[in-house]
């Protein structure tokens, strides 16, 4: 009988990256990787567990500019443009393996049944929205679908301009109901990012629950009795789920599972290890290397040394860690109990959907061993849905202040306020001020007024994804980020600059309308103050 | 910035502005038509534009047609209208975030016009620029404060924030050699909890269930933590209590 249950949640993320203007563009690859290796193959492993008649329960939140993304005519055409250029690519390494590289040829023939496999699925079973599929799921009951802000925005530092929070959340709510048709009950804090009285602005758009650090929690001013292993309520109602950090640090940390010697090394691919006048036509002009999906290694050591994959033997420990991992939260969940008044805990572990497959080769087999293992009739934990938990459950939890804080490094805001991205911010809430007195100036605007005016709100809100200020902190893609950031901020000047002189850029508008499409049905009221009366 | 008359537009940005303007049968329409008809729309009155019943000075240049070059059709590189981003805004202010339980990040500005006040009243003034941290403390509403100097050329600081349980606000202040202090501009006021279990780590120390399911949980199964100063401060208390190695 199970008695320690599990809140298992995936957050499939990408940054707003559509480059319309160039015939293939380096970054949109992220997108085409992550449906490739996560999205496609984790929704085929959960309707297999489905047709298995496995009764499992989880949470995905796909973020807005995800959304979009996967539902933009031109990626979706660009995802099939890839995927022909690598299925091309897969048949030349069958050959080329076959010849020069047999111990590599299972996984090439492997690699490129996978993409054989995505390129049907994706064109004829889901029509190239990949979201319907999720949705079915969802339907079914097996999954539960989160909300979250409109462009990633890390809500923490934007505490001051709650108009601007409200927008993001509005926006979210928005393309969430227009993806899957209905009212989402639970919201995806981007990074986790919390801060006292966030809460106020869920509530107002019907959020009853939202993941949190375990800091949310752990550092609040309120004795919380039950620790990060039961849901709490704030003061207003909405529910909180505290994450485990210990429990997701056996697999998201450094000595995590995912760093075992026998799994999939990630960073040698034949992108950057076979001959340029080879690999020259499927990587990007001019000759600039990338990951081609093709990796043929194992982790084995640190250092260029490294052993042939052998994907058999990888996937058999995957399945020994999902064991491990069961074993690991019931052994925990009856070190808690005796603390918890008698009520089971609650496990809350979120991951990004993106490590499952993409980063983490074989995180999928982890994740199906996970879920079969709960299932089976001595496992003492079970897989449940949020929103059932606060059905049944919700009179018990107990009413605290949570405290500011995040999943990043530290618990809190540190790695987005870093002296490397810390100038952001002057700009980003200059905008926002500015398109608050934009839509005070000139609220209610018609036809070419109204589109320039949405568009400013469109950048206000791509300026505020906290994707560029993590990119610049981390130093990867860093360039690509500021260039992002400036792009969407000298964007909102435009219409900034030009309606204080009463004029519209009309040429401008559509070439950025075109360019930066997203959230077509925004409305730039939104920013306009009323909106956040009381918040 | 390149501004030009309604007149200026091509004919067929003229019929897309027709169309957006609903102006009926804007197809058939002559350019000078066009013009016409878009002029009543927007209310074009002897070089002025009219808005919300105030008079906006234009000359009559209410569109700007930026991206492209009439004379050539070529496309123009550099976007008009897209400035650069400033370095500082036009503005006296100051914002204030908190980045954890014991650190603030401030960044500020000081207007033209409000330095040339100052110069103008007493040119020491912006020789001693600081910042005044105030903190209320939360349950006993006391009120101290301590100031942070800077250079009058910094505009952006990390703010150590002294005390837990406490409302922090942060003011950009001036003082001149008579020590007369001018409040420039004054943030948001931020609240740093204090923790339950910051004052009351004895109750983990005598208690491991209790300690198991509150603060192990972010303790990695190599024995890490998330550093952070309260979690640091319980567990200096908690590694010199007498705790018996229950741990």
């Amino acid at each position: 009988m199970a008695n320690t249950n599990v809140n298992f949640v995936l957050h499939a993320h990408m940054p707003f990256v559509r480059h319309p203007e160039h015939e293939r563009f380096l970054e949109e690859d992220w997108l085409f990787e992550s449906i490739n290796e996560s999205y496609l193959p984790l929704l085929r492993m959960l309707k297999k567990l489905r047709d298995n008649n496995i009764n499992y329960k989880m949470s995905i939140c796909f973020s807005p500019t995800l959304i979009t993304m996967l539902l933009d005519p031109l990626l979706q055409k660009r995802y099939i443009s890839y995927l022909k250029l690598h299925i091309e690519l897969g048949r030349k390494e069958v050959k080329r393996c076959s010849r020069e590289q047999v111990e590599a040829l299972e996984m090439a023939k492997t690699y490129l049944a996978s993409l054989e496999l995505n390129l049907k699925e994706y064109v004829s079973l889901y029509e190239k929205n990949i979201l319907k599929g999720f949705k079915e799921l969802k339907e079914q009951g097996y999954l539960e679908l989160l909300a979250s802000a409109a462009t990633n925005s890390f809500f923490p530092v934007y505490s001051e301009f709650p108009i601007a929070v409200n927008a993001q959340v509005e926006v979210g709510i928005q393309t969430f109901i227009e993806a899957f048709g209905y009212e989402p009950d639970g919201f995806w804090l981007p990074e986790l990012g919390y801060y006292p009285g966030v809460e106020k602005i869920l509530a107002k758009h019907n959020i009853s629950y939202f993941p949190a650090s375990s800091q949310s929690v752990l550092f609040s001013e309120t004795r919380c009795d039950t620790g990060v292993y039961r849901p709490v309520r704030t003061e207003n109602g909405v529910t909180v789920f505290p994450r485990d950090y210990q429990t997701t640090s056996l697999v998201w940390s450094q000595d995590g599972y995912p760093a075992s010697k026998e799994y999939r090394e990630f960073y040698r691919d034949i992108g950057y290890d076979l001959p340029i006048d080879y690999i020259g036509p499927y990587i990007h002009e001019p000759e600039v290397r990338v990951f081609t999906g093709f990796k043929y290694w194992a982790i084995t050591e640190k250092g260029p040394n490294k052993d042939y994959y052998d994907r058999d033997k990888a996937m058999k420990v995957a399945s020994q860690h999902a064991l491990n991992f069961v074993y690991n939260i019931s052994q925990k969940g009856r070190a808690v109990r005796p603390n918890l008044n008698g009520q089971d805990p609650l496990f809350t572990l979120c991951f990004d959907a993106e490590l499952f497959g993409h980063w983490w080769y074989e995180g999928l087999q982890w994740l199906e061993t996970l879920l079969t293992e709960q299932n089976s009739e001595c496992a003492s934990i079970s897989f449940i849905s949020p929103k059932d938990f606060i059905n049944n459950e919700y009179k018990n939890f107990q009413p605290i202040k949570p405290c500011l804080s995040s999943w990043s490094n530290g618990g809190f805001a540190k790695i987005w306020l870093d002296g490397s991205n810390n100038w952001i911010y002057r700009h980003t809430h200059k905008a926002i001020e500015r398109m608050v007195e934009l839509s005070e100036r000139f609220p209610n605007q018609q036809s070419l007024k109204k589109r320039f005016l949405d568009q400013a709100a469109r950048e206000v809100l791509l300026a505020m994804a906290c994707d560029w200020p993590y990119m610049i902190y981390n130093d990867t893609n860093s360039q690509f980020a500021k260039n992002q950031l400036i792009s969407h901020l000298a964007n909102f000047n435009v219409v900034y600059s030009n309606m204080c002189k009463n004029a519209v850029n009309t040429e401008w508008l559509v070439k950025s309308e075109s360019r930066d499409a997203i959230f077509p049905r925004i409305d730039y009221n939104i920013f306009e103050i009323y909106n956040c009366n009381n918040l | 910035m390149i501004l030009v008359d309604i007149g200026n537009l091509s004919f067929q940005e003229l019929k897309y502005l027709a169309k957006q303007e609903g102006v009926e049968d804007y197809e058939n329409l002559s350019k000078d038509d066009l013009i016409d008809e878009l002029s009543d729309i927007f209310d074009i009155v002897d070089g002025s534009i009219q808005l919300n019943n105030r008079l906006l000075s234009t000359s009559g240049q209410r569109y700007v047609n930026s991206l492209s070059d009439s004379a050539t059709q070529k496309e123009v590189k550099d976007l008009p209208g897209v400035e650069s981003l400033t370095e500082l805004y036009m503005e006296t202010s100051i914002h204030f975030m908190l980045s954890d339980l014991s650190w603030g990040f401030a960044y500020w500005s000081i207007s033209p016009l409000t330095k040339a006040k100052l110069l103008e009243e007493d040119e020491t003034y912006l020789q001693n620029v600081f910042l005044r941290v105030t903190l209320t403390n939360n349950d006993t509403n006391e009120t101290s404060f301590y100031d942070i100097n800077v250079d009058k050329d910094d505009t952006c600081w990390s703010i150590n924030l002294s005390d837990l349980g406490c409302t922090y606000q942060v003011s950009l202040c001036v003082k001149n050699d008579a020590n007369i202090i001018i409040a420039l501009a004054q943030s948001i006021a931020l609240t740093v909890p204090l923790p339950y279990w910051f004052k009351h780590s004895e109750e983990l120390e005598s208690n491991p269930v209790l300690f198991n399911s509150s603060f192990s949980s972010i303790i990695t199964r190599q024995g890490d933590y998330k550093d952070t100063l309260v979690v640091k401060s319980v567990m200096t208390k908690l590694a010199h209590g007498d705790n018996n190695g229950k741990y």
